[in-house]
């Protein structure tokens, strides 16, 4: 027999029927419209071929090329996707834009320095909006620049044959995570480890982060550098990254009104739906999208309140009690 | 009179002490470790949520399978008034010297307040706390499947908003346990089995 009588049946089905009604506030995916790239052929694709005649992977021995060879450019790592160079921010250039020139010998290409980002984009008007200049400072105190020694670069993650800016052209932000937080796995993995810390692989990083409830729903949805780095306002991509140690921990980091997140990863996202859905509604979802009640201040402060009636009215009835019993003393 | 027995005695200790380590635990979550670490916080009220899962399962068949059942149904007949008289006696009567206008016998255990508020708290908000805890624990898959993307997000708001019920409950219900015939007897009654007091 069901000890649940009628009535409460009922009770359930209405707040079933609520639950349900949740969704239509807080349901709605947030999409962000960009305009979709299209398939771009270069203008130097000849004259870049020349080179992916032998710096592209995946090539086979040939009579320009012994096995030998390829294995000691695969380990320099001088062997590149033509795709992803071709959808890199620098898929415009040819290879001897930065590679010498006309008169260059090839095969002494390789001996030449190699390039930082501000080489090229921290002096001129054009690359004023990436702020270059300022992401130099922030990495100059990084824990990074602590890596030149070991030849930490700028190219360590961003390689300029491959790296694409991803965040401002997405249309599908889990991507851009993945993608940021590929470029941190290259070094903070088993797949490439970090010159300082021999030990480190993919698993010695999941085991530092052992403490992040749902670990690989925490990874799959934010970037590494959300905790790693340290915010600053006028900068969506902050280049300063911390010290392990360092790293934000405090869950209301992220899962409160003033996010970490909100001001880097979402940032878009969050002026998107506050001018898709009014300012209040945005406001309301923007607090509660990531995720919760921890992270509504309304609903603290109501429950706060609610608590602490709840309290005085228990007070209130113990002063009462006691009262009532001091009269039937002296009665 | 005896009115517990020894499974309900066995299992209501073991509810209270879940009950307050995931309300701590929770709280320690909720507010970002600030008494224990948050690590710590969250490996524990995992644990306590898993066990808190396992003891509802032992009230739910043990409650369909033994006579204790009958005191959580509720008539509709007649329970508004007999709600109000109850209120009416605990705020204003108690204060009077009234008599509890509901008496405790061994077919009825529970006044309409208590059987309300159980079949409310027991049947809804702990069942709730439940699904939408294991829904955390294994994100992507029930609210996901049910509501889509932002289904953790209603997952997580109905579990805190259902933990505050019942911490705002256990409030209420230990006070509540003090209106026996002495503060202690009610406390001692669900320790002994032996109900010992007009509350």
């Amino acid at each position: 027999m069901n000890p649940i009588p009628l009535f409460f049946a009922r009770l359930s089905l209405i707040i079933l029927f609520l639950i349900c009604c949740l969704p239509v506030l807080y349901g709605q995916d947030i999409v962000v419209s960009t305009q979709q790239e299209t398939e771009w052929i270069s203008d130097f694709y000849e004259e870049n071929e020349q080179c992916f005649r032998c710096h592209q992977t995946g090539i086979t021995p040939s009579d320009e090329l012994t096995e030998d060879e390829i294995n000691n450019l695969g380990s320099h790592g001088l062997l590149f996707s033509r795709e992803d160079f071709y959808n890199s921010n620098h898929r415009t250039f040819a290879c001897i834009h930065c590679h010498g020139n006309d008169d260059t010998d090839l095969r002494e290409l390789a001996d030449e320095g190699v390039f930082t980002c501000t080489n090229c984009h921290g002096f001129d008007a054009a690359s004023d909006q990436y702020h270059f200049a300022e992401k130099a400072e922030q990495y100059n105190k990084s824990v990074h620049a602590n890596l030149e020694n070991v030849n930490f670069s700028c190219w360590k993650c961003h390689n300029p044959h491959v790296y694409k800016s991803n965040i401002r052209n997405t249309t599908d932000i889990h991507d851009t995570i993945t993608y940021h937080n590929n470029i941190c796995l290259d070094c903070h993995s088993k797949r490439n480890h970090v010159p300082t810390n021999p030990e480190n692989d993919s698993k010695i990083m999941l085991e530092h982060h052992n403490w992040l409830p749902n670990q690989p729903l925490h990874i799959s949805k934010v970037k590494c550098i959300e905790c790693h780095t340290q915010i600053i306002n006028s900068d969506l991509l902050t280049h300063l990254i911390l010290p392990g140690e360092q790293a934000k921990m405090r869950c209301v980091d992220c899962h409160s009104k003033e996010s970490r997140l909100l001001a880097t990863l979402y940032k878009f996202q969050a002026k998107e739906q506050r001018s898709k859905a009014g300012f209040f509604n945005g406001m309301l979802l923007e607090e509660l999208r990531i995720i919760g009640t921890s992270g509504s201040s309304y609903l603290n402060i109501a429950s706060v309140v609610i608590f602490l009636l709840t309290l005085l009215g228990i007070a209130l009835h113990i002063y009462f009690r006691v009262r009532m019993n001091r009269t039937k003393l002296t009665n | 009179m005896y009115l517990y027995p020894k499974w309900i005695r066995l299992w209501h200790l073991l509810n209270a002490l879940l009950c307050l380590l995931l309300i701590f635990t929770g709280l320690n979550i909720q507010y970002s470790g600030r008494v224990i670490p948050i690590d710590k916080a969250v490996r524990v009220h995992n644990i306590g949520g898993i066990i808190l899962s396992a003891s509802y399962l032992i009230f739910f068949i043990g409650n369909l399978v033994s006579p204790n059942r009958r005191h959580y149904k509720i008539r509709c007949k007649g329970l508004l008034g007999s709600m109000g008289n109850q209120i009416v006696y605990y705020t204003i009567g108690i204060f009077k010297g009234n008599k509890n206008p509901f008496t405790v016998t061994k077919e009825d255990k529970h006044n309409p307040i208590q059987k309300v508020s159980y079949v409310f708290i027991m049947y809804l908000c702990i069942p709730l706390i439940i699904i939408t805890g294991w829904d955390m624990m294994f994100p992507g898959f029930l609210s996901t499947i049910l509501i889509g993307s932002k289904g953790l997000v209603v997952s997580d708001l109905i579990h805190i908003i259902s933990g505050f019920i019942v911490t705002l409950f256990m409030v209420i219900h230990i006070y509540l346990c003090t209106l026996g015939s002495t503060p202690g007897s009610l406390f001692m009654s669900i320790i002994s089995g032996y109900y010992a007091g007009d509350d």
